[in-house]
């Protein structure tokens, strides 16, 4: 499913025009992203939290020719489901 | 302080222009439409922030490290989320120079 069919969904479960969906998904992704970009965490109840996880430089190894590459500094958006849904997904 | 529903709700509000009550109500909704729709397609491709998918994991036999007793643990699902190159490369904006990242996000 895409961003499109996703945004469909979302106006005709809450009733509202494609339009107003479509920016009330906007800000909230943008949002989202803007807390992480800023480094700080999103926690989510029943769903789950965003947060950002730092890489210091590191040597790695091109697993294909083993070359050995110098990995800079680095971060990376990660996302945990919370406990709620977790022992949801194993229930059903 | 972890940004939560309220301040996602706020922003609704201020953003959109939209009453309190109303602008929870698709916050929450949001989510929900993530978790109901992801069990439905598999997939959620949201473009610039990223994917979630849902995989099914079969039960296996696990060991508790604690007391070494093995357990079966159930065959269970779990949800994934893969962030976008374009939002990957935001985060490491700070990082510009060296990063492994930059080529491939160009």
């Amino acid at each position: 499913m895409n961003k499109a069919q996703f945004t469909e969904k979302f106006a005709s479960k809450n009733n509202i025009p494609i339009k107003l969906a479509d920016r009330i998904i906007d800000t909230i992704i943008n949002e989202i992203k803007e807390t992480l970009i800023q480094g700080k965490r999103i926690e989510i109840r029943g769903f789950g939290s965003f947060f950002v996880k730092e890489y210091d430089t590191y040597t790695g190894r091109n697993p294909k020719t083993g070359e050995k590459i110098e990995v800079g500094k680095k971060a990376v958006p990660q996302f945990k489901v919370s406990k709620i849904y977790k022992n949801d997904l194993v229930e059903d | 302080m972890a940004l939560t529903r309220a301040n996602l709700t706020s922003k609704v509000r201020s953003k959109v222009g939209l009453p309190t009550a109303e602008s929870a109500q698709y916050v929450d909704s949001f989510f929900e439409l993530i978790k109901s729709e992801i069990e439905e397609a598999g997939t959620i491709k949201l473009n610039g922030f990223g994917n979630f998918t849902i995989k099914e994991k079969k039960a296996r036999k696990g060991r508790n490290p604690q007391t070494g007793e093995t357990i079966i643990i159930s065959e269970r699902k779990v949800v994934k989320f893969k962030p976008s190159v374009v939002f990957k490369s935001e985060v490491n904006k700070k990082y510009k120079n060296g990063s492994s990242d930059k080529q491939r996000s160009r």
